[in-house]
């Protein structure tokens, strides 16, 4: 195995720690949505800023765009006139499409 | 061997630039932490600084700053970042970045981007004259003709030297027949042409900060010129 595979082997092994953090940051602006108070959304959005660059760069393309797309809502401003709810239920689908991907990255299988 | 300093806060891509540039016998400087970074580079010089922009205690653009201040620093800087807005490449531009790759890494660029950079590098210390400050913009207008696109920039003709690493713009209808925005340019190589009665040197530009979605249409369009070539011959 040639040292970059083995760097992404790491990597892989790496999705789960990166996941939870993901879930425990997207779970803080939920709470947030939901208890009507202004969410951390620049916490989000660094989270999965770094998510996207990683993941793309060792590979996981798809991974990458999700993560990129959430981004871009959030720096576009998407979400702050939206309504709290439409907003939680983006987020929870986007995170259930993230396990998903991250199945798939893990298993080296294509997610469906 | 060049020395290669690295900053950015996500550890995994520091770790795969140096799994890149390690093996072809660079040395390798990786940090997590800008501050940190700075301290090392009052002391040690470095041939290329590659920095990233979005990053917690320090952000790119206020690295470059302070790194620009430094009296001995004269690397050139490639800006490693996920942010591809034209506004930020501009920003990094005019803050004193040599270039600017857009991640996710993609390691034939990453590798030749940085080659063309660490190429361009002047040998000898810079001889620096008096000059009178000023801030004006300003176009400088250069009859060319592009022969080649590829991924990393264009090939083109033209009557003028372009020295290394200086920036430029490129105003063709190329660009709206591949669907692209009229891209920030460095310039790599000017080599003397001859047989050409119009133009004196061919030039090579690389690409400064182009996104995924650009980066696509140019493939696209490469791809589509060798099926049209393919088809006439």
């Amino acid at each position: 195995m040639d040292s970059m595979e083995k760097l992404k082997q790491e990597y892989v092994a790496s999705l789960a720690q990166k996941r939870e953090t993901i879930r425990i940051t997207l779970g803080s602006v939920m709470r947030a949505l939901k208890n009507r108070v202004a969410p951390d959304w620049k916490a989000l959005e660094f989270v999965v800023h770094k998510f996207a660059g990683s993941s793309g760069t060792y590979g996981f393309r798809e991974l990458s765009a999700h993560a990129r797309d959430l981004e871009d809502r959030i720096t576009g401003g998407e979400f702050a006139s939206a309504p709290a709810k439409k907003t939680a239920a983006y987020l929870h689908a986007w995170l259930e499409r993230l396990d998903a991907l991250l199945e798939g990255a893990i298993n080296g299988k294509k997610a469906a | 061997m060049s020395r290669i300093m690295i900053v950015d806060d996500d550890f995994d891509t520091l770790r795969y630039c140096e799994g890149l540039l390690a093996p072809q016998g660079n040395e390798i400087l990786i940090h997590t932490d800008a501050h940190r970074a700075l301290k090392v580079l009052e002391q040690h010089p470095v041939d290329l600084l590659i920095v990233d922009i979005v990053m917690p205690a320090m952000s790119g653009f206020d690295f470059i700053h302070a790194v620009k201040k430094l009296e001995q620093f004269n690397a050139p800087i490639l800006m490693l970042t996920g942010r591809s807005a034209p506004k930020d490449v501009l920003t990094a531009l005019e803050l004193g970045a040599t270039d600017y790759l857009v991640k996710p890494i993609d390691k034939d660029l990453f590798v030749g981007k940085i080659a063309s950079i660490i190429g361009a590098r002047p040998r000898t210390p810079e001889v620096r004259f008096a000059q009178g400050a000023t801030d004006v913009s300003a176009e400088i207008a250069i009859p060319a003709r592009i022969t080649a696109v590829s991924e990393m920039g264009l090939t083109m003709r033209t009557r003028h030297y372009l020295d290394r690493n200086v920036h430029t713009k490129v105003d063709s209808p190329l660009f709206e027949e591949i669907g692209i925005a009229k891209p920030q340019l460095r310039a790599v190589h000017s080599k003397p042409v001859e047989n050409d009665a119009h133009y004196r040197y061919e030039v090579f530009v690389s690409f400064i900060g182009l996104d995924q979605l650009s980066m696509q249409r140019i493939r696209r369009w490469i791809i589509n010129r060798a099926i049209a070539t393919r088809k006439a011959g």
